[in-house]
């Protein structure tokens, strides 16, 4: 059985890197991409020999839908996905405010849709180690953690308020504290946000400094910043350590990399290529799994909505220059 | 000749002696410990219990304390009211009417205190600096420094191995973070604000600060402190509009043997303890502007009580609240 999948928007970075793994996908249909602008949709599905289509005729077509759109567009994205029931696979953040994130997760629930998140960090082989070594207790009791989750400024609608909700907090704080909800079991209970705009002429956040508590007393710190270079040789980093009574373990997603300089050519320069297991072919097959058996993917989209909760505290905190409680 | 005692124990005694050695005009007069036992052999200098006892008996002219005034404070006052140049390391002192107290000594004294950081005398933080400072990374978006502080073994930056010996570790973190908001403050100007969090339990201790600086950049310090064989590690990445600096602890080893050890390459007269201690004696503090700042060492102290206030108190803390 051939399972179709199609790409509703290519506004978010990562459409691309999708559309080129389902494209080579076995078992995968990808049967097409729609984008709000028709030039860039026809352009992007040449590149993985798909066809555009508008998104109605996608969601027609498709047993599942990867929604990269902007944050905003994301409701009528799962109206659409709703209507026809197609299984949606959602970029993070799920949506640009608390309420809304909620109401998405409570209709997709109430009309049985299957309906994730597009978490790749739960499938980072890295982080799976230092679960696996949380797991077995080499940490003995876990004290603190910390994490980074740093990137180029993405520009367009990622620095556009009204469509992304935000900056850098929208941006970079769903993965790292996706990945230590799930990795402990406990929750963010409480955020202090150091924000600002310090490295570009934005109407939004570039700078993330998160410090925060679980619920069982952890503390957690985490670097979300977009203060990554545009001439750095990656565009970013995943990191995450956990900080116990016996030992630490460090994660570092994007560590298996090599280096690569080139003198002549379109991509001249100095570029560092990971070379380790791609995080993203696993969420996807996860999410296929999952739309053809029914189950829940990886990350349901309740836990988008812990994370929209964590980044609405991050920017209260900064409003009131103090620490936040956070219940859910 | 100038002569100069040394203050403190056992491994941290050494190091000094050893650099003093390398110092033209200069002689280790005596050595103040209240731990006798652990001097280390080779050294030839009478011993003391107390710094009073040793000026009675020395012609002293600078007293080198190795560990924070904050924990040697009765031998940095006796020090100071004798007119005499002290060094010590950060932090100060560990509450406001302890450093009020300090610098009122300070101030009135014929001597010196100086309270830098050795990390100002360091290579590594001094081409930093020149980067920060010549606009390389245009203006500082976010500063990081993350520390895992090591275990007796002798790493590339030894200097808290000494302060381990002589501190319990609650302090430690606090003492280890005073030489980050020391180099910080040099680097990006003075510290805002802080909010800190703390956590400890078993071979671990651990403490994260987020700083807001008054030119609005802000920083993140972190630092792991354990019992347990780790590796020293050091992590530094200012981030500003226009780039980047950034270090980790791999990028210090220039030489390794075949069985996988790491050498540091730094002569023993021209490494950044070397290079502190000469300047310290020589008066001349140039190298790291303002080394022998008073104001400046109780700044870095301040962002060491406001991270305590803060991680006590579990609010953001700023540096005028614990000020005079």
């Amino acid at each position: 059985m051939t399972t179709r999948i199609g790409i509703c928007s290519t506004a978010h970075v990562n459409a691309e890197v999708y559309a080129a793994l389902l494209a080579k996908m076995p078992g995968v249909e990808l049967v097409g991409l729609s984008d709000e602008n028709p030039e860039r949709a026809r352009y992007r599905a040449n590149a993985v020999g798909t066809v555009p289509l508008s998104r109605r005729e996608l969601v027609r077509s498709a047993d599942g839908v990867l929604v990269c759109s902007s944050t905003a567009a994301h409701g009528e994205l799962f109206d659409l996905a709703l209507t026809n029931d197609v299984a949606v696979l959602c970029e993070k953040p799920l949506a640009t405010s608390l309420a809304e994130a909620r109401e998405l997760r409570d209709r997709c629930e109430r009309e049985g849709l299957v309906a994730g998140m597009a978490m790749p960090l739960k499938f980072s082989r890295p982080i799976r180690a230092a679960k696996r070594a949380y797991e077995r207790g080499d940490l003995g009791t876990l004290l603190a953690i910390s994490g980074t989750n740093r990137g180029r400024m993405p520009g367009g609608w990622f620095t556009d308020p009204d469509l992304a909700g935000g900056g850098a907090v929208m941006d970079h704080t769903d993965h790292i504290v996706d990945v230590v909800h799930w990795i402990t079991g406990e929750r963010v209970t409480e955020v202090y946000a150091e924000i600002g705009t310090r490295f570009y002429d934005v109407p939004v956040e570039d700078v993330n400094l998160l410090s925060m508590e679980l619920s069982d007393g952890t503390s957690f710190v985490l670097d979300g910043s977009w203060s990554t270079p545009m001439e750095n040789t990656f565009w970013g980093d995943a990191t995450l350590e956990l900080i116990g009574s016996d030992d630490v373990v460090t994660a570092d997603c994007f560590g298996q990399s090599y280096t690569c300089v080139r003198d002549t050519g379109r991509d001249k320069g100095v570029e560092s290529v990971f070379w380790g297991a791609d995080p993203n072919n696993a969420l996807l097959r996860d999410f296929i799994g999952a739309l053809e058996t029914g189950r829940e993917p990886m990350t349901p989209l309740s836990d988008g909505v812990k994370t929209v909760r964590v980044m609405e505290a991050a920017y209260e905190s900064a409003a009131r220059d103090e620490p936040v409680e956070i219940s859910y | 000749m100038r002569t100069v005692a040394i203050v403190g124990r056992g491994r941290a005694i050494r190091r000094n002696a050893e650099r003093y050695e390398c110092i033209d005009d200069v002689a280790v007069g005596g050595l103040v410990t209240d731990a006798p036992t652990e001097i280390p052999e080779g050294i030839d200098a009478p011993a003391y219990g107390t710094l009073d006892e040793s000026l009675r008996e020395l012609p002293v002219d600078a007293v080198d304390v190795c560990g924070p005034a904050a924990e040697h404070r009765s031998t940095v006052r006796t020090a100071l009211e004798a007119g005499l140049s002290v060094r010590c390391d950060p932090p100060l002192a560990y509450a406001r009417e302890d450093l009020d107290s300090l610098v009122s000594t300070a101030d009135a004294s014929d001597g010196r205190l100086v309270a830098a950081s050795v990390n100002r005398f360091s290579r590594l933080y001094g081409r930093m600096r020149d980067h920060a400072e010549g606009g390389g990374i245009g203006s500082l978006g976010v500063a990081r420094i993350k520390r895992t502080a090591p275990s007796p073994d002798q790493g590339w930056n030894a200097w808290y191995v000494a302060l381990r010996a002589a501190e319990t570790p609650g302090t430690v973190l606090g003492a280890v973070a005073a030489h980050d908001f020391d180099v910080l403050r040099w680097l990006f100007g003075p510290i805002d604000r802080v909010f800190a969090r703390a956590a400890e339990g078993g071979a671990y201790d651990h403490v994260h600060v987020l700083l807001r600086f008054e030119n609005g950049a802000k920083g993140q310090v972190e630092v792991t402190w354990s019992d347990a064989a780790v590796p020293p590690r050091v992590e530094i990445e200012l981030a500003g509009d226009h780039g980047v600096v950034r270090f980790t602890e791999e990028d210090a080893v220039s030489v390794r043997s075949s069985g996988g050890e790491t050498i540091d390459p730094a002569a023993r007269d021209d490494d950044c303890y070397a290079r502190m201690l000469r300047a310290f004696v020589n008066r001349s503090d140039r190298a790291a502007d303002g080394a022998a700042d008073v104001s400046a060492a109780a700044a870095a102290t301040r962002a060491v009580l406001a991270t305590r206030r803060s991680i006590a108190e579990g609010r953001p803390v700023s540096i005028d609240e614990v000020s005079a």
